[in-house]
């Protein structure tokens, strides 16, 4: 256990000069100042590094869609989505750097709730309610950008250990085990105040909510 | 609220780790309910709002991990590796990359420079295309049934003519020759039209085909041979939209656009057979596409290519020319 804690801190320290900073939502977020016209142009010369950055962006759609909730692994359906970017690139249909982003994000969307009716025996023309969820999620994709901030604001009003725990957990991107061993609280007592955390923040946002 | 399962679980740990296999349960109930999708949305939206700061190792990186991980300092090595160990995404992100034949890129990136490619290479390429070669065929397979058309038609024409053919034997009369050059360019003109090459938006929408003149059996294959063509369009990606009746927009997918918009629209029931014009509009872009159709019945076709198709809101207004009405307005959107 030692052994992994060291292997955790290493990479948390490192992490400033190693990684860049961008993950989930927030891979979204970064790549809305991207040049992806041009990336795409570095794609069809196949530069992978232009591969792997289209593949994020994909990916952080999928994990907003909860995807992986589903399958383990979605690499027919990223390339599906490929295909259909390469294939309107060439058509010269995605020339607005701006519409970009609306484009994949819709694309996978529409592809992965296909394949999720399919999976899940759903009558194709009948309302699947995730369906209907993930279409407000990306309907609003840029008023949520707006709350991180806000969010990070409403946490300064919780108490002092659940703020410490929250900041480790999503903040530092901690592992449990790292968390507990720099607050001290036990495994048990760190995950009641994440969720009591996390529950005063869902209380306080749901009021914003339709 | 029917459902309460989502109130009574505790969401803020799902969404952390949803993977676990005591979650399998509500992984496959959630979807389905409109209470719990809700719920976990809202929660995923939070998580997900949260977890903005984090780090993933940058792209460059990922790669020279995977293709030169010899050459990585072993600091960043032992980083990316610890890091892959714990994130599922980056892991999935990295066989991707394996799993691509990059080889599939290379025709985009050969036909990304087709601009500059040689007139001879235009020239083979045309050459080379099924529509050509199907449209050979259309006219080896009309040639003699068109001759014999035109001989019997000036047979009932002129004596001189008559005499001419008589004398000539398989000779044809110079008009003859004129005409049969004019219904062959006008097959190949029509097959010119439909022809795939045309979804890349050099050309309007091919009009729709006329009704052929009875009894001509020549004619009712050559039309048949259309309809097949028409067919093979739509399976080589022309999307058909057929809007039956006007009011709230149809969206379609702009992916699916890969050749164009077969756009169909009814005439009205109490409408006799007339002619009629569609407009399509583009009100945002200024733009607009007409075609006429001389004697409308039950429904009327349009192709729009895929090239004019750019995301936004059309309008299109099917128009009685003989008679005095109000235009029917449907609406469609092609969305990105």
């Amino acid at each position: 256990m030692a052994g992994a804690e060291s292997d955790h801190a290493s990479v948390t320290r490192g992490a400033a000069a190693v990684f860049a900073g961008a993950v989930a939502s927030a891979r979204i977020g970064a790549a809305v100042d991207r040049d992806w016209v041009a990336v795409l142009g570095r794609l069809l010369e196949g530069d992978r590094v232009a591969f792997l950055e289209v593949n994020r962006l994909v990916t952080g759609f999928l994990v907003q869609l909860r995807a992986y909730d589903f399958r383990d692994e979605w690499d027919d359906l990223r390339q599906e989505v490929l295909a259909s970017v390469v294939a309107n690139e060439r058509a010269g249909r995605l020339r607005d750097p701006k519409a970009f982003l609306g484009y994949v994000r819709i694309i996978t969307r529409n592809k992965f709730i296909d394949r999720l009716k399919a999976r899940l025996r759903h009558h194709e023309k009948e309302a699947l309610p995730w369906d209907e969820e993930t279409a407000r999620a990306v309907a609003a994709p840029a008023e949520r950008d707006g709350r991180v901030a806000e969010l990070w604001r409403a946490v300064r009003d919780l108490p002092a250990e659940e703020q410490r725990v929250l900041d480790g957990v999503y903040r530092q991107g901690k592992t449990y085990e790292q968390v507990c061993s720099e607050t001290g609280l036990p495994l048990g007592t760190m995950k009641r105040r994440l969720r009591d955390a996390l529950l005063a923040l869902r209380r306080r946002f749901a009021e914003d909510e339709p | 609220m029917t459902c309460r399962r989502a109130l009574d679980l505790d969401l803020a740990d799902f969404v952390s780790d949803a993977a676990r296999p005591e979650w399998a349960e509500f992984r496959a109930h959630y979807p389905r309910c409109a209470e719990c999708s809700a719920e976990v949305r809202a929660w995923t939206e939070l998580h997900l709002s949260l977890r903005a700061s984090g780090d993933h190792p940058a792209e460059e990186l990922l790669l020279r991990f995977e293709t030169e991980p010899g050459r990585l300092p072993a600091a960043e090595r032992r980083a990316v590796e610890d890091h892959l160990a714990h994130c599922a995404s980056c892991r999935d992100e990295l066989g991707a990359l394996r799993r691509l034949d990059f080889a599939q890129l290379a025709p985009r990136v050969a036909a990304s420079t087709s601009a500059r490619t040689s007139f001879a290479e235009v020239l083979r390429r045309a050459l080379l295309h099924p529509a050509f070669a199907y449209a050979l065929v259309l006219l080896l397979l009309f040639y003699p049934a068109l001759e014999r058309r035109q001989t019997e038609r000036e047979d009932r024409g002129t004596p001189a003519a008559m005499g001419e053919a008589s004398s000539g034997g398989a000779l044809r009369s110079e008009p003859a020759k004129q005409a049969t050059a004019r219904y062959t360019d006008e097959v190949l003109a029509r097959r010119k039209l439909d022809a795939p090459l045309e979804r890349a938006g050099r050309e309007s929408p091919a009009a729709a085909p006329t009704a052929p003149a009875a009894g001509n059996l020549a004619e009712e294959k050559d039309e048949r041979a259309f309809a097949k063509s028409r067919r093979s369009l739509a399976a080589e990606g022309w999307r058909a939209l057929a809007l039956s009746r006007p009011g709230a927009a149809v969206d379609v997918d702009a992916a699916s656009l890969e050749g164009g918009l077969v756009l169909t629209l009814p005439v009205p029931e109490t409408t006799p057979a007339g002619p009629v014009e569609v407009r399509v509009v583009d009100a945002q872009a200024g733009r607009e596409m007409r075609q006429r159709f001389a004697d409308a019945r039950g429904s009327v076709t349009m192709r729009l290519p895929a090239a004019w198709l750019t995301p936004g809101t059309y309008t299109a207004e099917l128009r009685r020319l003989d008679a005095e009405t109000s235009p029917t307005t449907f609406v469609f959107r092609v969305v990105p």
